[in-house]
């Protein structure tokens, strides 16, 4: 599904990937973790086509298709979906508005709004969501679990095939946390060839988005992967402890 | 709904028992919805007067003119007007008072447009009565090669306790324009409270890719930020719904 070979990034002239290589096949789960500002946003906003972010070097395939030329909008209608660390807060753009644009985009017809409605009344009903989110402005005062759980309607009603995670677990409490995570789990086992890139520092959202592989990024590569085991050790040893023993080699 | 077309610059009379029009003087007696629309005006000159205890809604628009505006709003005595506003004009060219003259008057000025020339609005607040409070909202597209100039101005005398005064004024770039938003708040009294933020900018690079990033086009992204923009500020009579989204609609992508 994705194959990212030998890519180099860079942003104010400075360099955050290097030489970076990842291929996730389909229905996988990976994992990257790695402590801060080592490239671990910087490789989701780069997959998704922000353009503040400059590729000196490399290729991302999807589907074998080269990425790096489409617009943003077209490696979504292509099935990538970025949830957002920080979802931006847009005031008078309303949540519903936004949605059904969004899905009209995506499939490329004009969305019903009966179906439009019974899609986002079961979506924030299987997220515990306020329902009334759906009617105010893009994320506007949210809480930081809401705009999370709205990062996560969007999965639903958008149906993506490969889902970037960008510390999804950030800013939510264990009980959001949980009911996200297993929405994404169920979207998942509904569609088995989604994949999955989670950037996390914390093992708990593994515990419902079981991982395949895990790697720890350092200096804009990866220096190791492992299996959730990995997540474990880390959140035990610390990232120095784990990696030691590689560089020492 | 009480609709007053102002045709050539002149209020055409028309009967009710709510309104008292006399030349260009339009005295408000009763409380409700009131449209004021301005048709094929070049320069046009109103007092409006709205009766004690009244509470006053009151939608503007003006589509199409090249147009200038002096208008005089007075408001008596424990009274509160509302004004939701929509220009979208070839030129705009306004200088308008709001004169708040009894104890807990209220004004609430929505204004949203789409500036495609030359655009000038000075708004005068004088707060001549204590705990009188006035709110400011301008939200303005600019379009390529447009001008738009805000200057408000918040005034309250020595003596005159216990006023609010907000402006928040937003001008959205569309391409180069040239744009000033000055805020001025005179005030004499020590207990008055005042809140501003003018802002100028084009669309945020964050929103656009926050969008995008959902498959929604550039264009398509712009012409949400837009509508959500100028929509927000304002509330607009079903009369009027279709009509501003289908001129909003047109800039997209631009």
């Amino acid at each position: 599904m994705l194959k990212i070979e030998n890519l180099s990034v860079n942003i104010n002239n400075k360099q955050i990937l290097n030489n970076f290589n990842l291929v996730i096949n389909n229905g996988e789960v990976h994992v990257i973790m790695g402590p801060n500002g080592v490239g671990k946003s910087t490789l989701s906003r780069v997959i998704m086509g922000d353009s503040n972010y400059i590729v000196t070097d490399g290729s991302i395939l999807f589907d074998g298709d080269n990425l790096l030329p489409l617009s943003v909008d077209e490696r979504a209608k292509r099935g990538i979906f970025l949830a957002m660390q920080n979802p931006v807060e847009i005031d008078g753009v309303s949540n519903q508005d936004f949605l059904r644009t969004a899905m009209s985009s995506i499939e490329n017809k004009q969305i019903g709004l009966y179906d439009f409605i019974l899609s986002c009344e079961k979506g924030a009903n299987d997220l515990s969501m306020n329902k009334e989110l759906i009617h105010r402005s893009l994320n506007t005062g949210f809480s930081g679990g809401e705009k999370k759980k709205n990062e996560v309607l969007q999965i639903k009603l958008l149906k993506p095939k490969f889902i970037i995670l960008d510390e999804l677990d950030s800013g939510l409490d264990v009980d959001s946390l949980r009911i996200c995570a297993e929405n994404i789990w169920k979207y998942k086992e509904g569609n088995k060839d989604t994949s999955i890139l989670i950037i996390t520092h914390h093992p708990k959202i593994l515990e419902y988005i079981k991982p395949d592989f895990v790697h720890i990024l350092e200096n804009g590569k990866i220096v190791k992967t492992g299996d959730y085991n990995l997540a474990l050790d880390i959140e035990k040893n610390g990232y120095n402890a784990v990696t030691k023993e590689d560089k020492n080699e | 709904m009480n609709k007053i077309s102002i045709v050539k610059n002149n209020v055409i009379p028309f009967d009710s028992s709510n309104i008292i029009i006399c030349n260009n003087n339009i005295s408000i007696l009763d409380s409700g919805n009131y449209v004021l629309e301005y048709i094929d005006c070049d320069d046009v000159k109103l007092n409006i007067h709205v009766d004690k205890n009244k509470c006053i809604n009151l939608f503007e628009y003006s589509y199409d003119n090249d147009i200038s505006v002096n208008n005089k709003y007075n408001i008596d005595k424990k009274a509160s007007l509302i004004i939701n506003k929509f220009y979208c004009n070839k030129n705009s060219n306004e200088n308008i008072d709001i004169n708040l003259n009894g104890e807990n008057v209220f004004v609430k000025y929505n204004f949203s447009s789409i500036s495609n020339g030359i655009d000038k609005y000075k708004i005068n607040i004088y707060h001549n009565a204590k705990k009188t409070n006035s709110d400011i909202f301008n939200k303005t597209i600019a379009k390529e090669s447009s001008s738009n100039y805000f200057d408000i101005n918040s005034y309250v005398e020595n003596g005159i306790i216990d006023t609010y005064l907000n402006q928040s004024t937003k001008i959205i770039t569309l391409g180069d324009s040239d744009n000033r938003i000055n805020p001025n708040m005179y005030t004499y009294d020590n207990s008055t409270t005042a809140v501003h933020s003018s802002v100028i900018g084009s669309v945020s690079e964050d929103e656009l890719f926050y969008l995008m990033s959902r498959g929604i086009s550039y264009d398509e992204s712009i012409r949400l930020i837009v509508k959500g923009t100028l929509l927000s500020n304002i509330n607009i009579p079903c009369e009027y719904w279709q009509e501003i989204n289908d001129i909003i609609d047109t800039l997209g992508g631009e």
